[in-house]
């Protein structure tokens, strides 16, 4: 299980940011090992809260 | 002459003749784990009457062993003889039996309460409704409600069940999929605070999308309207700290 935090969760919905997903080697190695193994990703409700301010 | 001691084990339950062998070996186990000394503690048998294991204990070795049951029965000493003092115990109670431990003159070192210690506190049952996610591993049964063993990870849940009809859709899924079932779960408080699900009974259920990560990230920039503003990141730090706005 991961957790992402407002902080990590705007990297999958703003496609404006630069060196986000699809251009940084780390996010991407990231999403592919997540994607790899299965792992649970978990979003708290204040970070999402913090996102739809 | 021989100076060396005994220690006996006593079993109320037991005679030699009730007490399986399996269980004498795991009983002999500890006991001997809670001596010490291996080379020097030899078994000699079990008494006749009640099940008594009875142990000699080499004169040199004697004073270790009693120092160390000693330290044990206080709480202290090896941890290994600690534990081996706590799975006697633990055994006893499982056996609804009490134990003690005595010299060859009949004087008792240590007492297990095995059946007669307090029972552990335990909370419950509860019922709440709640969420379940894993895969359909086992279905079915003669019953209304059919029993349907749902996996996630390591976890397997054993203690689902779903009315027939709901469980003919679930059915489907056997094997292949990720599903989230919903519904109302029957759970205890154990004595170590953690918590045990008796039985959940699934309501509804939905198929998870396995859509692959990456295409999901893709669609979710996709979404119009999101408006983001120039600079995300940064927009959060002012949230946050609350310089920059009115």
């Amino acid at each position: 299980m991961v957790v992402f935090d407002a902080n990590f969760l705007i990297y999958f919905l703003d496609p404006k940011i630069v060196g986000g997903v699809g251009n940084n080697p780390r996010i991407d190695h990231l999403v592919a090992t997540i994607q790899k193994t299965g792992e649970r990703i978990v979003v708290p409700t204040p970070a999402l809260s913090e996102l739809l301010v | 002459m021989t100076k060396d001691k005994e220690r006996r084990f006593k079993i109320d339950v037991f005679t030699p003749e009730t007490l399986p062998m399996e269980r004498l070996a795991e009983y002999m186990l500890q006991f001997a784990k809670l001596l010490g000394e291996p080379d020097r503690v030899h078994f000699i048998d079990v008494d006749p009457g009640s099940a008594v294991l009875r142990a000699r204990v080499e004169d040199v070795a004697l004073p270790k062993v009693e120092r160390r049951m000693a330290d044990a029965s206080l709480g202290l000493g090896d941890p290994a003889a600690l534990k081996a003092l706590q799975t006697l115990d633990e055994m006893l109670a499982n056996d609804n039996a009490v134990g003690q431990v005595f010299d060859e003159t009949g004087a008792e070192i240590i007492s297990f309460q095995g059946r007669n210690r307090p029972k552990p506190l335990e909370y419950g049952p509860f019922r709440e409704d709640g969420v379940l996610e894993g895969v359909v591993i086992k279905i079915g049964g003669s019953g209304a409600s059919v029993p349907i063993w749902l996996q996630d990870g390591e976890t397997v849940y054993k203690h689902c069940s779903a009315r027939r009809p709901l469980a003919r859709k679930i059915a489907k899924h056997y094997d292949v999929g990720l599903l989230r079932v919903t519904g109302s779960g029957s759970w205890v408080r154990i004595s170590t605070g953690a918590w045990l699900m008796r039985s959940f009974e699934i309501n509804d259920f939905e198929v998870l999308d396995d859509t692959p990560l990456a295409d999901v990230i893709k669609k979710l920039h996709g979404i119009d309207g999101s408006d983001w503003g120039e600079d995300s990141i940064a927009d959060l730090a002012r949230i946050r700290s609350g310089k920059g706005l009115n």
